[in-house]
């Protein structure tokens, strides 16, 4: 499989490190260095996958992706950022990005969080799936949709592990499940994440700053 | 020294607008009040004090109602502003019960002593004046500053301008006749709106120009702290890695120590800057806190990247101790055995008790064939939680990494 990937940063440092890394591994169709330069070259280039940084100029990747997928809504988005912050993280996830990656990970592991993006599926890393828990956390209240605003314990389970930095596959047999199983889990906390009107959602982000 | 670190908030300000003379907390007699302005004028305090006692033993008790007045007009003092530029915290939320039942003593005393002695003024004019002084010396005192204590300063102002209007009226209704007072009110309104609309203008633009120059300055004040900050931390430790560069090992502790800085700086909790490196004397008051201050340590000491995941965070107490001591021992033998770079740690507060997990991938090895000689992994990690009723377990096979778990319940807080 060779993935179509488009990298936004601003950095053009970064850019030639994440092109060096990936070389042979998916082919770089293109790359920008702001919102706008990214806003309009993605459609144009058609990828499969867009790495994009979540500090950019003009606007942030939150923007790039909601300008993107406004016009392109088939793009999938991975964020690579340096960022911990928790309100950068949660502010690209709801924009539509299906994962989160912090820039230390491997060429490899970058490489397999591609070809996952682009099969549809959601990339945790340990801080997003920490980042979760917390935000879904212990706070008990009545929830205005159960359906989007609860964690099940299944994927509790499996959050809790991505946190301890178990990768899909060593989740899948810690907890007998198979590995699509563990990507759907996934793939629904993700959803949850980008819909629920959880007001905790933004209320924690909003706290963390101040705290 | 750390200020706020994005925002600008109005703490900012105060120390900006910060006067020369103000009251003083330390070594004051009554409120605060000679020792402030002995400080302010350069003089010793008891020169200032005396020359107070004797005004009050020759003219009379109106002095205290002077000293009253300069009670409330001077503000509160705080060292902190002159060093840091933020009001501290424990100054800020003091309450002023003191002060404030020191003023209403002086201001019944005086009330008191000058009925006395000014018997001649009929009682009608005399008690509304003093309301009236009383409201002014309050809004003057609270109402254009910009410190103090914010929640309570629109109600103080309210109360000090009710307290005018209400002693102005009853001082002249019991002069004049009301009515003739409300038709020179009216010209007298007239004549200020007519002035309001001549110099209003002039006026709001002045305060433009003064909130536009107060904000660039501290946007210019901020921008030399990240400024230094940047001086003092990353570039010496860029000028550190190009001299070391053929050591591995400490290129990489140096730069894994100046991300952490850095990165606690932008955007973690607000630890002070210049204790970020080395841990301070005094001990985090949380789980994570001391957590994350245990693993930034064994990082230094052993030049491996700890991945730490914290969820939810709770005050220390024995248990939890016990916990991180045990999750450090864990986390020192996964970089002294394991030989791997990164080691993934996990800590989750949860409502009855606390998780940590310390796992690597690397060699591994069997637990049921360490040497009984060897008590690490025994004493000073399992045994420390076992002791707060908690709980351990190590899994590990060689070759397939090592994870230890462990659990405190959480004593009722």
């Amino acid at each position: 499989m060779n993935e179509r990937v488009f990298v936004v940063d601003d950095h053009a440092l970064v850019r030639s490190g994440v092109r060096t890394e990936l070389a042979g591994r998916v082919q770089i169709v293109g790359e920008a260095g702001d919102v706008d330069a990214a806003a309009a070259a993605i459609p144009a280039t058609d990828p499969d996958v867009v790495l994009v940084d979540v500090h950019l100029p003009g606007g942030g990747g939150a923007e790039v992706i909601r300008r993107v997928l406004a016009e392109r809504p088939s793009t999938r988005f991975l964020a690579l950022s340096v960022s911990d912050a928790p309100e950068d993280v949660i502010a690209v996830i709801r924009a539509g990005a299906r994962g989160y990656l912090t820039k230390t990970v491997s060429g490899a592991e970058l490489a397999e969080a591609i070809e996952r993006v682009a099969a549809g599926d959601a990339v945790f890393s340990p801080r997003l799936a920490g980042f979760v828990l917390d935000a879904f956390g212990t706070t008990v209240s009545v929830p205005s949709d159960p359906e989007l605003d609860q964690l099940t314990v299944r994927e509790r389970e499996v959050l809790r592990l991505i946190a301890r930095g178990y990768a899909y596959k060593e989740v899948a047999r810690q907890l007998s499940l198979s590995v699509k199983t563990v990507e759907t889990h996934v793939s629904s906390v993700l959803r949850k994440l980008q819909l629920s009107s959880r007001h905790e959602l933004t209320r924690w982000a909003t706290e963390r700053r101040i705290v | 020294m750390v200020g706020p670190r994005r925002a600008c908030d109005h703490r900012r300000m105060d120390a900006v607008g910060a006067s020369r003379f103000a009251r003083r907390r330390q070594g004051r007699w009554l409120g605060g009040v000679c020792a402030g302005l002995a400080a302010g004028l350069g003089l010793p305090a008891l020169v200032v004090r005396a020359v107070f006692v004797a005004l009050t033993l020759t003219s009379g008790p109106g002095v205290l109602l002077l000293y009253a007045i300069t009670w409330a007009l001077l503000p509160p003092f705080d060292p902190g502003l002159q060093g840091s530029g933020g009001l501290s915290d424990a100054v800020r939320g003091a309450p002023h019960v003191v002060d404030a039942l020191a003023v209403l003593a002086m201001v019944a005393g005086g009330i008191l002593l000058l009925s006395e002695v000014a018997a001649w003024l009929p009682r009608t004019v005399l008690v509304p004046g003093i309301l009236a002084a009383a409201g002014a010396a309050l809004v003057w005192g609270w109402g254009g500053r910009a410190s103090g204590q914010d929640g309570a300063r629109p109600l103080l102002v309210a109360v000090g301008v009710s307290l005018v209007v209400v002693g102005g009226v009853a001082m002249l209704a019991a002069v004049g006749s009301v009515r003739t007072l409300g038709r020179s009110a009216a010209g007298a309104a007239v004549l200020v709106a007519g002035v309001a609309l001549m110099l209003g203008p002039w006026l709001l633009r002045l305060g433009r120009d003064l909130t536009a120059e107060r904000r660039q300055r501290i946007r210019s004040q901020e921008r030399a702290e990240v400024a230094a900050h940047l001086h003092d931390g990353v570039l010496q430790t860029l000028a550190l890695i190009q001299k070391r560069a053929a050591d591995d090992r400490e290129v990489r502790s140096l730069a894994r120590r100046q991300e952490r800085e850095l990165r606690s700086w932008l955007y973690g909790p607000d630890v002070t800057a210049g204790t970020a490196g080395a841990p301070g004397p005094d001990e985090p008051a949380t789980v994570a806190g001391l957590l994350r201050r245990e693993l930034d340590d064994v990082e230094d000491r052993y030049g491996i990247r700890l991945d730490s995941v914290l969820v939810g965070d709770a005050p220390l107490d024995d248990p939890a101790r016990a916990l991180v001591a045990a999750g450090r021992e864990a986390a020192q033998n996964a970089a002294r055995h394991a030989g791997v770079e990164a080691v993934d740690v996990y800590l989750e507060v949860e409502p009855e008790r606390i998780s940590l997990f310390v796992r690597d991938r690397g060699r591994g090895f069997d637990p049921a064939a360490v040497p009984s000689d060897r008590r690490g992994v025994a004493d000073s990690i399992c045994a420390r939680v076992l002791r707060h009723g908690g709980a351990a377990h190590v899994r590990s096979a060689p070759g397939e990494g090592a994870e230890v778990e462990l659990s405190v319940p959480r004593t009722a807080s």
